[in-house]
């Protein structure tokens, strides 16, 4: 069968409202710094728009298949309808937490919220790859989305570590761990590369 | 996402993608489960695949489909399925869902 390429209907509004949702959240953060609105409210602001991210990438994740491995093997779009809900789920838990709570909790609960989200898509992943054909590859085909959503999702799994650390162990393992994303992500840069260049050539 | 709207108003098009939540279909075994014309069962894909809930792929001579709905559409499908109008018969040779023929 042939493979479907991910849908611009899909594509589209979510690189817009991941976008909006990055300058709201840079808003936030430029009103905290020169003082326009409470500092309170600017980090309550901010942390809503982290849990909306993770609710408009996963509304997405069965639309762009995320989960679906080369040559299409079956039960991978379950494997991606879950991610979505949970991943939606997650995210409007976070943003209630955010919303609702006072922000001493809401700094210890809702990270734990977001990374059981986390812990659950990669627990029915690994399950779905224990039942899949024998031999056959369960790693999703590597294209320019894929990767991107999933640098998308490893960055909100580290904000949330780095919001649980930051509450637990204080502001400087906190930076550490932002800078330590960063190498991470360079880190892995170039084998999502070298990954796209080998899928594109089979 | 009026076109969305669309396609989940008509009882014949949730059952396609009920039945696409299985997996896959080639859209000769989705029509052979409706009493309907060939030509009104692909006027059925068709605004499910202007809606962006179904994708088509083609293996050969079989066109195949599969469900391609984000979290909200489907959300909007489990909505129109459960407070949604439907009208069904059951056949008592078969014991299979049949539909009558739905406005595309």
């Amino acid at each position: 069968m042939t493979q479907a390429i991910e849908p611009r209907r899909a594509v589209i509004p979510l690189a817009v409202s991941v976008c909006t949702i990055v300058g709201a959240m840079l808003a936030f953060g430029i009103t905290k710094k020169t003082g326009t609105i409470d500092p309170d409210i600017a980090r309550r602001g901010a942390a809503t728009m982290l849990g909306l991210m993770l609710v408009v990438t996963g509304n997405y994740i069965p639309k762009l298949h995320l989960f679906r491995p080369e040559g299409g093997q079956s039960g991978s779009s379950a494997v991606d309808r879950f991610a979505g809900w949970t991943f939606v789920g997650a995210g409007l838990a976070f943003v209630a937490i955010w919303l609702l709570a006072p922000i001493g909790k809401a700094m210890l609960a809702s990270p734990m919220i977001g990374v059981a989200g986390f812990l659950l898509v990669l627990a029915r992943w690994l399950a779905w790859g224990e039942r899949a054909d024998e031999g056959a590859s369960i790693l999703p085909r590597p294209t320019p989305v894929r990767a991107t959503v999933f640098i998308l999702l490893v960055s909100l799994l580290w904000t949330f570590a780095i919001f649980f650390a930051d509450s637990v162990w204080g502001d400087r393992v906190a930076q550490w761990m932002a800078m330590g994303m960063i190498l991470i992500l360079a880190g892995i840069a170039p084998f999502i590369v070298v990954a796209m260049r080998r899928a594109s050539s089979a | 996402m009026s076109s969305v709207f669309k396609a989940l108003s008509d009882p014949t098009r949730r059952k396609v993608l009920e039945m696409l939540r299985d997996g896959p279909k080639s859209a000769g075994e989705l029509a052979a489960a409706f009493d309907v014309s060939k030509p009104t069962m692909s006027a059925h894909f068709a605004v499910l695949r202007d809606a962006g809930l179904v994708a088509s792929e083609k293996d050969g001579k079989s066109v195949f489909y599969h469900l391609q709905m984000s979290v909200l559409e489907d959300a909007l499908f489990g909505f129109a399925q459960t407070f949604g109008w439907e009208r069904r018969e059951e056949s008592s040779a078969t014991g299979r869902p049949v539909l009558k023929e739905g406005k595309a």
